[in-house]
């Protein structure tokens, strides 16, 4: 079992007798009343969303996961493909409901899946990660306002509001969560 | 967080503190370490404890505020006029997530002669006055906020705000305030799924947080107010019975800041204290040692309102950064897992 407040982006619970992997979690705070726990839910069974709002201090029945460590080949339309670089066995993760996470995959990177009853369900990320400027347009003379951005395109596709300073070729740490730019990795 | 948003951060502290300045507010930095608190229910604290150098028998507990408050209301009873307060607060065992950090920057301001909807004004004026600096303006408009912010806010009460989004009555006949199963039902009958034998707060903030924060707009400044009498607050009670005299500011769809007509009789402040008290008792909470000045603290004054506006929330919404550890120096999230 675990707290509604512990449970984190990633989390696979048992719901009504269904299995869910928590897509997002927000917390409510209100301060002046209950605290609860915003989640959006992807059903593994049948793919579907659900969004629940749970009090932090109810207990929720955990899903029992395992996590192996597995080399991105490709994605498709419908999956992300990975192989064990061991075993040379494959597995696919449903891309429905980890949209975002097409932001984070480089080939031949090794990740780790999680895996419920035998079907990898979801790739864990870092929280950071280093990835890449592909294409970043040259900042507009005279736009030296504190804070500005521009939209930098990474190598995996992501898009991220960046500094005027970030040249193609700047290799960028990347909040995983959010899309957002953290910092500029000197090396 | 980014050297830019260094900048823009202390181009908000400083622009914030310029508006009120301008409208007559006098600056004030009460203690950040205190040994008596408002007690709150939902709210805990961080307590540490001043040991005597001399007297090794004499150790004093004290807390970090969660709210400036327990200062405040004494001082603008006592000296009335407007004062505001810019400084961190501290609230413990809530979760750290995108709009939470234990140690975050609250405003908070109070204004004596004026209600809540003078206050509501005020509040308006200052997220205008915000746009017109060119950096917090570029800020926004980079963000794609800045229309947002800028346009002219919503104003509705609680229960219009449930009619109108949620196609859900929150009172029901002229008796209705506290029946919490005829308020389930009628959720229920809308599609959502209230916890089971709630009790009437308890289930106004579960629609509010699972259905119609989600729901509110967010193309504009949305005020919601008159709060439902339930949510026991140290707000005076509205001509009708039913509701508080109490706003929230929802900003991008974050809850953005509070606002209280100030309740300022004591018979009900020393009620409000012991009810708080009682159900932290409840939940198995700590006890405080509550701030017995706050009773008298408003005794005889005619009017005051007073806001709370999250700083970091603000920023967030005016930069369009996701997670308040963006806008922050040193999140508490990244420091523990540094360890």
């Amino acid at each position: 079992m675990i707290r509604a407040g512990a449970i984190s982006k990633g989390v696979c619970l048992l719901m009504k007798g269904d299995p869910y992997l928590v897509t997002e979690r927000e917390f409510v705070n209100p301060g002046k009343g209950q605290a609860f726990v915003r989640l959006k839910l992807k059903n593994l069974k049948n793919g579907q969303t659900l969004r629940e709002t749970i009090k932090s201090h109810e207990t929720v029945e955990e899903a029992e996961v395992e996590e192996r460590s597995a080399q991105f080949l490709y994605a498709d339309g419908e999956s992300f493909h990975f192989m064990d670089a061991e075993t040379y066995e494959q597995f696919s993760v449903p891309i429905a409901g980890l949209e975002d996470k097409t932001n984070y995959v480089r080939e031949g990177d090794t990740y780790e899946l999680v895996i419920w009853q035998g079907h990898a369900i979801d790739i864990k990320l870092p929280l950071k990660m280093t990835l890449t400027v592909q294409d970043a347009p040259e900042a507009l003379r005279g736009d030296t306002v504190s804070g500005a951005t521009k939209p930098v395109v990474m190598e995996t596709g992501l898009t991220v509001k960046a500094p005027l300073f970030i040249k193609t070729g700047d290799r960028l740490l990347i909040n995983t969560e959010t899309g957002d730019y953290v910092e500029r990795v000197n090396s | 967080m980014t050297q830019e948003m260094i900048r823009a951060r202390a181009q908000l502290l400083r622009r914030t503190r310029e508006f009120f300045f301008n409208e007559g507010y006098i600056e004030v930095d009460t203690p950040l370490l205190v040994p008596e608190v408002i007690p709150e229910a939902h709210i805990d604290l961080f307590e540490t404890c001043y040991d005597d150098p001399y007297n090794e028998n004499l150790h004093t507990k004290l807390y970090l505020i969660p709210s400036p408050e327990v200062s405040l209301k004494p001082l603008i009873g006592t000296m009335g006029g407007r004062i505001f307060q810019l400084g961190h607060c501290f609230r413990n065992r809530e979760s750290i997530g995108t709009h939470h950090n234990p140690e975050f920057t609250m405003l908070e301001y109070y204004e004596s002669g004026v209600d809540e909807h003078d206050l509501l004004r005020r509040t308006a004026a200052y997220l205008r006055y915000l746009l017109r600096d060119p950096n917090l303006g570029a800020l926004a408009r980079n963000s794609g906020r800045l229309e947002v912010i800028a346009r002219e806010p919503l104003v509705m009460t609680v229960a219009e705000a449930f009619e109108r989004f949620l196609g859900i009555e929150l009172f029901q006949g002229p008796d209705d305030e506290g029946n919490a199963e005829a308020l389930a039902e009628r959720c229920r009958s809308r599609g959502l799924s209230p916890p089971e034998e709630a009790e009437w707060p308890e289930l106004f903030h579960y629609v509010m947080a699972s259905s119609l924060e989600p729901a509110l707009p967010r193309d504009a400044p949305v005020f919601l107010t008159d709060y439902p009498v339930g949510c026991h607050v140290l707000a005076r009670r509205g001509g009708d019975g039913r509701t508080r005299r109490r706003w929230e500011l929802y900003l991008c769809g974050i809850e953005i800041a509070n606002c209280f007509m100030e309740e300022t009789s004591p018979e009900t402040v020393r009620r409000f204290l012991d009810r708080q008290e009682d159900e932290r008792r409840q939940r198995g909470a700590s006890g405080v040692r509550s701030a017995e000045s706050i009773v008298h603290a408003l005794d005889g004054v005619s009017s005051v309102a007073g806001a709370a506006l999250g700083f970091d929330r603000l920023l967030m919404c005016l930069s369009g950064v996701s997670t308040i550890e963006g806008v922050i120096f040193s999140p508490l999230h990244d420091s523990l897992s540094r360890r």
